[in-house]
């Protein structure tokens, strides 16, 4: 990315924004268009498949269009799934590259044939794998992890920001090229503000005074997810997660010298470059 | 990898000498990292945005929930709520933005925090949050393997509503496991080219951009013009208040915002994948300026 993005401190908030202004636009299109189309309400919500989309585009197109149509949006559905295993497995990587997960010393390493850290896909299909099994005997548990999976990615970006504001934004390091200057700390405390009340109904469950089967079990999940990162944290977290920060940074500035000096082309030691100057 | 710099002397070295031969060796292994990465540079803007608007699958999310919206508030939650929920995920974007810019470094969320809260307490939130971040990518992968098996299963539903091996157990296992496979399989063997995953990516996002306006176009043609089909009015579409949770409306009003949400969250996709596209030369810049 460094050779190929102009420049990554940009574009790399940009894709976020830009991602997000044009999934919004397309999704509030599609929403006007599906409840346009609509026929009739309680079938589509009440459908035999359990798949109210699919039935209202049935009840529109007819069943061989949805079965073309369907077949489409699963294929695709592939391919996002594809691309969401990569990010998971990258991410899965780069905690046990910093020391955090158990046996991270095996789940790290790269295959320089393949180019891929295959130990992260591999745990990272057998954990997913594991949840599947809850299919044969619990599906409402099953439904409470996949559920959990928005909570989680919702806390794990308020965390950062409120981290921001607690420090403080000058705190913020240099270098940045995306600042939201004097508007930072209203966006930042709108985003911590709606990530907790989002999370906080999030683990509502369907309707008041459920009955077991109906209850939202996230809740138990995500405490369980709490208690599984805090014993790993006194089991081997305490002692080894990103231990080798300050001298590896030795190294680092090291190498970066020597490729200052070599002038290896690249925005990113263009930067480096000017300090040393 | 790299074998002779692999921390060749057992697995628990003993303390404070390892932790610097351990440090050297671990940097080494990010420099090394750093080249056999080589595949995720060649990401350019266009499929770094393709990638990000095919995870964020805002639409296709918004079908597959739509029964979580419908019932709970309808047309006013689902796009009014959609409308509040864009302006405040927006914000969330913005600043994780920013915090991308200024530390385009591993570990995403959980690594700005340590930059930012120097301090054992921190270390210790950042190593949660770094569970917290994981934690939630595996499930979004298991939940996006189980939509993919509910919707395979409901095709052969419609064609056969009467078949009950949609709602036995191991069927669902079944389909699942092979999904999950073929994820981590083409994730396997896929960086052998680098060419192979961002173009990958790019044929995604531009079915997922098409697949959209084909869904609309057919929608909107087939009730335009087929007999007995009836569009529903203005009034509905943007101002039908449905509640059939027993909620009180104010609660309903909040709960409907989820299937907004779900549409809208995982964007941090790019914040996690810079760490691997970038040589680790890009921590030096920002400390060395201090």
């Amino acid at each position: 990315m460094i050779e190929e993005l102009p420049n990554p401190k940009v574009n790399a908030p940009r894709a976020i924004y830009l991602s997000v202004v044009i999934g919004a636009v397309t999704g509030f299109i599609f929403m006007v268009v599906c409840l346009f189309c609509i026929q009739d309400v309680d079938t589509v919500i009440n459908t035999p498949t359990g798949l109210p989309f699919m039935q209202l585009v049935q009840d529109a197109v007819g069943i061989k269009g949805t079965v073309v149509l369907m077949v489409l949006f699963t294929m695709n559905s592939l391919g996002q799934g594809i691309s969401i295993t990569t990010t998971g497995s990258r991410l899965t990587w780069s905690f046990a590259r910093d020391n955090g997960l158990p046996f991270s010393k095996y789940i790290k390493r790269v295959n320089k044939k393949w180019k891929v850290p295959p130990q992260a896909l591999l745990v990272q299909g057998f954990l997913i794998t594991l949840v599947g099994l809850l299919y044969l005997f619990a599906n409402t548990v099953l439904e409470a992890i996949l559920s959990v999976a928005t909570i989680a990615l919702t806390v794990s970006y308020a965390m950062p920001i409120l981290t921001l504001l607690i420090v403080g934004r000058d705190k913020l390091p240099a270098g940045g090229q995306f600042g939201l200057g004097r508007y930072g700390a209203v966006i930042n405390w709108i985003s911590v503000i709606y990530c907790a009340v989002t999370t906080v109904i999030f683990f509502f469950p369907g309707g008041p005074n459920p009955s077991g089967a109906d209850m939202n079990y996230a809740i138990a999940v995500f405490g369980v997810m709490l208690v599984v990162a805090i014993g790993f944290w006194f089991i081997q977290g305490r002692k080894q997660y990103l231990r080798v920060d300050d001298s590896e940074q030795v190294v680092l500035e090291a190498i970066h010298l020597e490729d200052s000096y070599t002038e290896v082309p690249g925005p990113s030691h263009g930067g480096g470059g000017k300090s040393l100057k | 990898m790299s074998g002779p710099t692999f921390h060749g002397d057992g697995v628990m070295d003993s303390k404070p000498i390892d932790v610097g031969r351990q440090s050297y060796e671990d940097a080494r292994d990010m420099v090394a990292l750093g080249h056999t990465e080589e595949l995720t540079r060649k990401f350019s803007p266009w499929s770094m945005f393709a990638l990000c608007f095919s995870i964020l699958g805002t639409w296709g999310t918004f079908a597959q929930d739509l029964s979580s919206g419908l019932t709970n508030g309808g047309a006013i939650t689902i796009l009014w709520g959609l409308v509040l929920v864009f302006i405040c995920n927006l914000c969330v974007a913005l600043s994780l933005g920013e915090l991308c810019s200024a530390m385009p470094t591993a570990l995403g969320q959980a690594f700005w925090m340590h930059s930012l809260w120097h301090t054992p307490t921190g270390r210790f939130a950042s190593y949660i949050c770094a569970w917290v971040n994981v934690f939630g990518w595996w499930t979004l992968n298991a939940s996006l393997v189980a939509f993919a098996t509910n919707f395979l299963l409901g095709i052969k539903l419609m064609y056969d509503p009467e078949w009950a091996g949609a709602g036995t157990g191991w069927v669902e296992f079944l389909v699942y496991f092979g999904i999950a496979s073929l994820f981590t399989g083409f994730n396997l063997v896929a960086c052998r080219n680098d060419k192979i995953l961002p173009w990958f990516n790019n044929i995604v996002g531009i079915q997922f951009g098409a697949l959209f306006i084909i869904f609309s176009l057919v929608l909107l043609i087939c009730v335009g013009t087929k007999q007995g089909l009836e569009f529903q009015p203005p009034s509905f579409t943007f101002g039908a208040w449905i509640n059939e949770t027993g909620w009180p409306s104010g609660v309903v009003w909040f709960t409907g915002l989820v299937q907004a949400a779900y549409g809208l969250t995982a964007f941090d996709s790019v914040c996690i994948l810079p760490p691997n596209t970038q040589t680790p030369t890009n921590v030096s810049p920002s400390r060395s300026s201090t």
